[in-house]
């Protein structure tokens, strides 16, 4: 009974993203009609609600933390990306930017509910209290990193038109400069801290006796630590001399692109981001 | 004679050219006596008005050669400086660019009220240098009138921008919250100032004046709270401050790539911004190219004010119709005063009848007050006549066509 409502949310959950995404959309392009703006707190409110019930569900359903496959793992992330987001957009007044950030997490909600699996089965060592912590601060920390990279690009953007007098439609709309530099050094704060956390947690974990052997020389373990320092000097760079917005703008593109690397050549072949 | 054949009005302006191109026609208020004169002078028209500004230099032209007269006046002040883009309006088009003009409908700020003072002083140096009279005089006087009318009786000037609150805002859009902010204001003349005033009220933490007399400057600084330093000082706090607006009256940049310490502002987090709202410009092009600096200039603020006008459409269509109903009063009675010879050659021929007959007739008394009152009346009734005749032929209806495709060509 469960896994149909588990499904059925599944399904659901993509069409609330869009909804969303196309909300947002609005505050972008479209007129400023309040009633649009409502209707997106709403519809944030409800994504929310029956995402976090959907993965109750499935915490039920499997008996463990629910993100020990590659398309829950998605799923989570888009979650993850509206967790980070929402406080941001809160705390700036500034939702223009929303379409880009709900829109992404749109996507990833699409792959992970179309390819979520018909059978779920559960995972041995996913039962450890100290997996659910390792998995939802590495994936929130992947999360900001990504939107650190998308608020760098931004900047980047933004700064090219103001440059060129190109004043049109994305100046008039996004944050100004300034905030847009705020937020990348801010959520890489975020992350670098979330980044911290999870992967200390993960190698205590490990060398408790939760897996056979942790190779720190897999290749796959550099791209996080060089990520880890890249967002810590983002986040770090207000107090470093010549680290000016720009240059960290183009530190966090790198980053958000060598994660996105990282995630797609580890995650895809093997189906997590470890070999054991 | 027809109004078409003795007014035109020539220029150029923000809609029409760059300002590299308005730089090179503009005239400064010291040059304008010499200029009203070079004008004056000239064969084909015997009055003029000159205006310039910021954002546009235009000058009319009245005379009964003015049409034949314009050529020259475009290839001297336009053409021959290598401004292609000038424009010509004349008679009515002429009055309603005018009108416009003077309602802030055709500023780059829409609504804005400096022009009136820009207008009123322009006037006032074409009366000292006796270039405008029977015909201008009025014409621009009508202008300022419709200028005030327009600002009165619609919003189109509420709350509006000025260019220097436009500056503030286009720097709020780069460096975000202004108090934050540490600022340079090169220029401590009317604009300047009204920058320091908008600066100081959105809380910028510092306004450093510089000017080429240190006591405007140290004026400057006292009425809005900052420091004052004189212009050989300015390469000392360029690189330090976060925004630099400059609005000044001199021939050459003030503002130049010597001043700026190019290692210090590459170690800047945020890219300092330059606003250059001065023609001919105060800042040398040059600096635009610093890969570390951001160099606005006034054609950049219509990113800022097109907001503004999409909010003001409606007050616009409003300003308008006021336009066209002054154009209309005011073409009515330039129409009236010129037959007023007529009228007052009907009025002796009139008399002059009415003596005659009064001679040929013996009881004078009675007959003398009838023909008096019947002169008055029938006088009177001609005159209402002639008034409507002039107001008919041009009627509102018809100048609101003229206007609509006065809009179409400009």
């Amino acid at each position: 009974m469960i896994e149909i409502e588990v499904h059925a949310l599944a399904t659901l959950l993509p069409v609330l993203y869009l909804i969303a995404t196309f909300l947002y959309g609005m505050e972008l392009g479209g007129p400023k009609a309040p009633k649009f703006r409502a209707g997106r707190h709403v519809v944030n409110g409800i994504l929310l609600v029956v995402h976090l019930g959907w993965l109750l569900l499935l915490w039920q359903s499997l008996g463990h933390f629910p993100v020990a496959d590659p398309w829950t793992a998605v799923s989570f992330m888009a979650l993850s990306v509206m967790l980070v987001y929402l406080p941001i957009e809160l705390m700036t007044g500034a939702p223009t930017t929303g379409v880009f950030v709900v829109g992404f997490a749109f996507t990833l909600q699409l792959i992970g509910s179309c390819l979520l699996p018909l059978d779920l089965s559960p995972s041995g060592f996913a039962r450890s209290p100290f997996f659910a912590v390792h998995v939802a601060t590495a994936l929130l920390a992947t999360a900001a990193l990504l939107l650190s990279g998308f608020f760098g690009a931004l900047y980047l953007v933004l700064l090219r038109q103001i440059r060129a007098g190109r004043f049109g439609v994305l100046f008039r709309r996004l944050p100004d400069l300034e905030s847009l530099s705020r937020l990348n050094r801010g959520v890489a704060t975020l992350g670098f801290v979330l980044l911290t956390v999870g992967v200390n947690i993960g190698i205590w974990w490990a060398h408790s006796g939760a897996v056979e052997r942790l190779d720190y020389t897999d290749p796959k373990v550099l791209p996080v630590l060089v990520l880890w320092l890249l967002f810590g000097v983002i986040g770090a760079s207000p107090w470093i001399r010549g680290l000016t917005g720009r240059r960290a703008a183009v530190v966090a593109v790198l980053g958000a692109s060598l994660l996105i690397v990282t995630l797609i050549v580890t995650f895809l072949p093997l189906g997590s981001i470890h070999e054991f | 004679m027809p109004l078409a054949r003795r007014l035109v009005l020539l220029g150029t302006s923000y809609r029409t050219s760059p300002v590299e191109a308005r730089e090179r026609c503009a005239v400064a208020p010291e040059d304008s006596a010499a200029a009203l004169r070079e004008l004056v002078a000239a064969e084909g028209h015997d009055e003029v008005f000159l205006i310039s500004t910021c954002n546009r230099t235009e000058i009319l032209i009245s005379g009964p050669g003015a049409e034949a007269a314009s050529e020259t006046v475009r290839q001297r002040w336009f053409l021959g400086l290598g401004v292609q883009e000038c424009y010509a309006y004349h008679g009515t088009d002429a009055v309603f660019h005018l009108f416009r003009v003077a309602a802030g409908l055709d500023s780059q700020v829409l609504g804005e009220s400096e022009i009136l003072g820009q207008i009123k002083d322009a006037l006032g140096r074409a009366q000292d240098a006796a270039a405008v009279k029977s015909h201008l005089q009025p014409l621009v006087e009508q202008a300022l009138a419709v200028g005030k009318r327009v600002r009165t009786e619609t919003k189109v000037g509420e709350g509006t921008l000025s260019v220097a609150r436009a500056a503030v805002e286009l720097a709020a859009k780069v460096l975000g919250r202004l108090d934050r902010v540490d600022a340079l204001v090169v220029g401590a003349g009317e604009t300047g100032q009204l920058v320091a005033k908008h600066l100081r009220d959105v809380g910028a933490r510092r306004i450093v004046f510089c000017n080429r007399t240190l006591e405007r400057a140290e004026a400057a600084a006292r009425e809005h709270g900052g420091e004052a330093l004189p212009l050989d000082q300015l390469s000392k706090v360029i690189s330090e401050v976060d925004l630099t607006v400059v609005s000044v009256d001199a021939p050459e940049p003030v503002v130049r790539l010597e001043h700026v310490d190019a290692a210090r502002i590459r170690r800047r987090d945020r890219p300092p911004i330059v606003i250059d709202l001065s023609v001919p410009r105060g800042v040398d092009p040059a600096l635009a190219a610093h890969a570390g600096m951001l160099v606005h200039g006034l054609d950049d603020l219509d990113a800022v004010v097109s907001r503004h006008h999409e909010e003001r459409r409606s007050e616009v269509a409003l300003a308008e119709n006021i336009l066209v109903e002054e154009v209309h009063k005011f073409l009515a009675l330039q129409a009236y005063a010129t037959l007023k010879p007529v009228v007052a050659g009907m009025r002796a021929r009139f008399e002059e009848a009415r003596d005659a007959v009064l001679g040929e007739i013996d009881d004078r008394e009675l007959v003398a007050a009838l023909a008096d009152k019947l002169t008055k009346r029938l006088l009177n009734e001609a005159l209402t006549q002639i008034k409507l005749g002039t107001r008919e032929a041009f009627s509102q209806e018809r100048l609101g066509e003229t206007y609509r495709q006065y809009r179409e060509r400009s």
